[in-house]
């Protein structure tokens, strides 16, 4: 059996032009994307969810990839205000940063994210994980439609 | 220099009080003493008077008996009362002897003379009276017996009738004779006698002359035993009997001369007890009243400030350290004990100094932990920070080394190369990294020497490295004449500026508008303020702290490592000054102010 992988509206929150290039090469690679926007900061990123659920035209994210270290406002503070909001906290959020720290997986989890994955220095690997991410969140993974108000 | 009672030890002041009981007990003793010397003298003198009027007494019992043994010998002759008699009489004699020894009066030796005198006559007569009293016994017992045989002999021969009753008559004489022999004052043996004389006449002629001579020497005989019968009775009751009353009645005045002397001694006795009696009285209430004037002053003197003190110590045991001491000017051991007390008020202000002191210490103890602990997390950060931010480029240059791979293999080689200034610059980033950390971790370690460093100067130095990008870029740069110099680490300063210069620089360069930067100063109250100032986009008030912090970047495609104004803050602490921004945020510039202490140069400045 065998499951045709879903494409999905992945916001991608990184400050870092390379890494986000990186990233939506990957996935690109994959096939799961739908649309991919970008973010460069926490506030860019609070103000992208916003606009989504003002505009009618326009949807909410499937899926959010959220970096840890941001200028202006951090990946935590982000998640926390994402995961607090009624109208945001059932999207899933997947953290993704350099950062190997427990404390930080520790409090990424204490705020409801939905999943921790350190970026991995070998291009190879990098790819290995954007294909197990892509194959269980575009194959396997089922979550709740988002509706606009 | 005049001493109070409080110069005085407590020794002295108890001495002090004993002394005048002490004194008073003495001279209580010592007159005590001296009365009953006299006292005992008087009693000697009363003691011996008593001895001689008992002597006296005696004297006058002996008379007495001695009188009653001399009558009952004149009865009955017998040999053993004279001898008693004699040997009485030998005993006044001697008791009169002893008693003239211990007698010293004048009156009382001339009675007592008198009274020998007495006894002496007493005893010639007793001689006499032996002498009458012996020939009587002699007369009756051999010479008249042998008379009246040889009569009664011839009177119951001769049977006369007168002769008979001359018989009878001589018969009633001889009877006449035992009679008064009992009893001398009968009167029959006289008339009888007479009757006999009578008879005699009559029968002269009937009796021969040897019978008529021996009847003769008979009633010679007679009259001789009633003649010595009477001379020794009237010797004994008159001339004895007078003269033993004569001597009781001079005992009886020696008595009561006796007496008369020893009388002003009992009064003089009697004045000197009861004087004696009064003195003690009047001494012991003297010592009372004094004793209790005493003792109250001193307890006064003494248990008042005792009192006083003991509350004081109370209070300095509870740890009052500013309780005044009293009585410290005093110089006796109540002076000595209130200085002593000093030690505890000394002790319990330091116990105060240091419980202050060790609150002090607790103070910078914690300051100290505090600022280690901020350090210690600090460093965590920093090791957190630099840990990811070191990855982030090695992610980047493996992640476009893998893309261009992929590219070159999928043949798309122009994609491929397109993708190497990327690989350059992260690669590039790396090594400002690594330059800025070294830089970062120098501040504070190296180049610990400072001075008073011209700041103009440090500013133009720094300026002339920025020369091509300044020209380049056709920034204008306001530099005043005077800027103030600042103690400190030249290379630190320096850093600093081209920091802030490059900052500026940085975020300038890419307006609209003609960059403008600014240095100068101002005269802050105690430090010297120094700003860097341009006409850039600004920081939003919210980031003026977070942008001090290691890595932190505002926009993290602007060229930098986020790592510059972390040394700039590092420095000024270093250098116990401070960095701060002034800017809104909305475009209309940004002003960095550095801030060094004043103190710091003139003191410092003045010992290089």
């Amino acid at each position: 059996m065998t499951r045709v992988k879903k494409k999905l509206h992945i916001l991608l929150v990184e400050d870092d032009d390379d890494h986000a290039e990186l990233v939506a090469f990957n996935l690109e690679a994959q096939g799961i994307i739908k649309s991919l926007d970008r973010a460069s900061d926490g506030i860019e990123a609070l103000e992208y969810m916003k606009h989504c659920s003002k505009q009618q035209n326009s949807t909410m994210p499937d899926l959010i990839l959220l970096d840890l270290k941001l200028p202006k406002m951090d990946g935590l503070e982000v998640l926390a205000e994402l995961k607090r909001d009624e109208a945001y906290k059932s999207i899933p959020i997947v953290m993704l940063s350099t950062s190997d720290s427990e404390a930080d997986q520790a409090t990424a989890y204490q705020n409801y994210a939905n999943g921790y994955m350190i970026k991995p220095m070998d291009f190879d690997i990098f790819v290995e994980m954007v294909r197990d991410f892509s194959n269980f969140w575009g194959k396997w993974n089922c979550q709740p439609k988002h509706k606009n108000e | 220099m005049i001493r109070t009672l409080q110069d005085f030890s407590i020794g002295s002041k108890v001495f002090l009080g004993f002394l005048p009981i002490l004194g008073i007990a003495s001279a209580v003793g010592v007159i005590g003493i001296l009365a009953t010397q006299q006292s005992n003298q008087n009693l000697q003198e009363f003691k011996q008077a008593g001895t001689r009027s008992i002597e006296v007494l005696d004297l006058e019992r002996e008379i007495i008996d001695l009188q009653r043994n001399v009558q009952m010998y004149s009865s009955t002759g017998y040999h053993s009362l004279e001898q008693t008699a004699d040997l009485k009489i030998q005993q006044i004699m001697q008791l009169l002897g002893q008693t003239t020894q211990n007698t010293t009066h004048q009156d009382n030796l001339k009675l007592l003379h008198k009274m020998r005198h007495h006894i002496e006559m007493y005893q010639t007569t007793f001689d006499a009276v032996k002498k009458e009293r012996k020939l009587r016994t002699e007369l009756v017992q051999t010479k008249i017996t042998a008379l009246k045989k040889n009569i009664l002999a011839f009177l119951h021969t001769n049977q006369h009738r007168q002769v008979q009753t001359l018989s009878q008559t001589f018969m009633a004489v001889d009877a006449g004779l035992y009679a008064y022999l009992v009893d001398p004052y009968l009167p029959t043996l006289i008339e009888r006698t007479q009757q006999l004389r009578h008879n005699i006449q009559q029968v002269k002629h009937l009796l021969p002359t040897q019978m008529k001579q021996q009847l003769e020497a008979y009633l010679k005989m007679v009259t001789r035993i009633t003649q010595a019968t009477r001379s020794y009775l009237y010797l004994i009751s008159v001339v004895m009997g007078g003269v033993s009353q004569e001597f009781s009645y001079t005992a009886l005045q020696l008595k009561q001369s006796i007496l008369n002397q020893v009388k002003p001694l009992t009064i003089q006795l009697e004045n000197s007890s009861q004087q004696m009696q009064i003195f003690v009285w009047m001494f012991v209430i003297i010592s009372i009243l004094i004793g209790i004037v005493m003792s109250w002053t001193i307890s006064r003197n003494i248990a008042l400030p005792i009192r006083k003190l003991a509350e004081v110590f109370q209070r300095l045991g509870e740890g009052e350290f500013e309780a005044a001491i009293p009585f410290q000017a005093r110089r006796d051991e109540i002076g000595t004990m209130a200085q002593a007390a000093n030690v505890f008020k000394d002790k319990n202000q330091q116990t105060v100094d240091l419980l202050a002191n060790q609150e002090q210490l607790t103070q910078h103890l914690e300051i100290h932990r505090r600022d280690l602990k901020r350090s210690n997390d600090e460093m965590n950060q920093f090791v957190y920070t630099v840990s990811h931010d070191l990855k982030s480029p090695i992610v980047t240059s493996m992640g476009f080394i893998g893309m261009i791979k992929n590219l070159a293999a999928q043949g798309k080689v122009d994609q491929a190369l397109d993708k190497i200034p990327r690989l350059e610059k992260a690669n590039r980033r790396m090594s400002q990294l690594i330059h800025d950390l070294l830089d970062l971790s120098r501040v504070g370690r190296v180049d610990l020497d400072q001075k008073n460093l011209d700041t103009h100067k440090v500013i133009r130095e720094v300026l002339s490295t920025f020369e091509g990008t300044i020209h380049q870029h056709d920034i204008t740069i306001i530099l005043p004449d005077e800027v103030p110099s600042v103690y400190a680490n030249e290379s630190r300063l320096m850093q600093i500026y081209e920091n802030l210069l490059g900052n500026a620089l940085k975020y300038a360069v890419n307006q609209e508008i003609k960059p403008i930067i600014e240095f100068g100063s101002k005269v802050c109250a105690d430090e010297i303020c120094l700003y860097v100032k341009d006409n850039g986009p600004g920081i939003e008030p919210k980031y003026h702290k977070k942008v001090f912090g290691l890595f932190q970047r505002l926009n993290a495609n602007v060229e930098g490592t986020g790592i510059g104004l972390s040394v700039v803050h590092k420095a000024m602490l270093f250098h116990q000054g401070r960095v701060w921004i002034e800017s809104h945020g909305n475009g209309d510039g940004c002003i960095f102010w550095l801030a060094f202490p004043k103190q710091q140069v003139t003191t410092k400045g003045q010992q290089v």
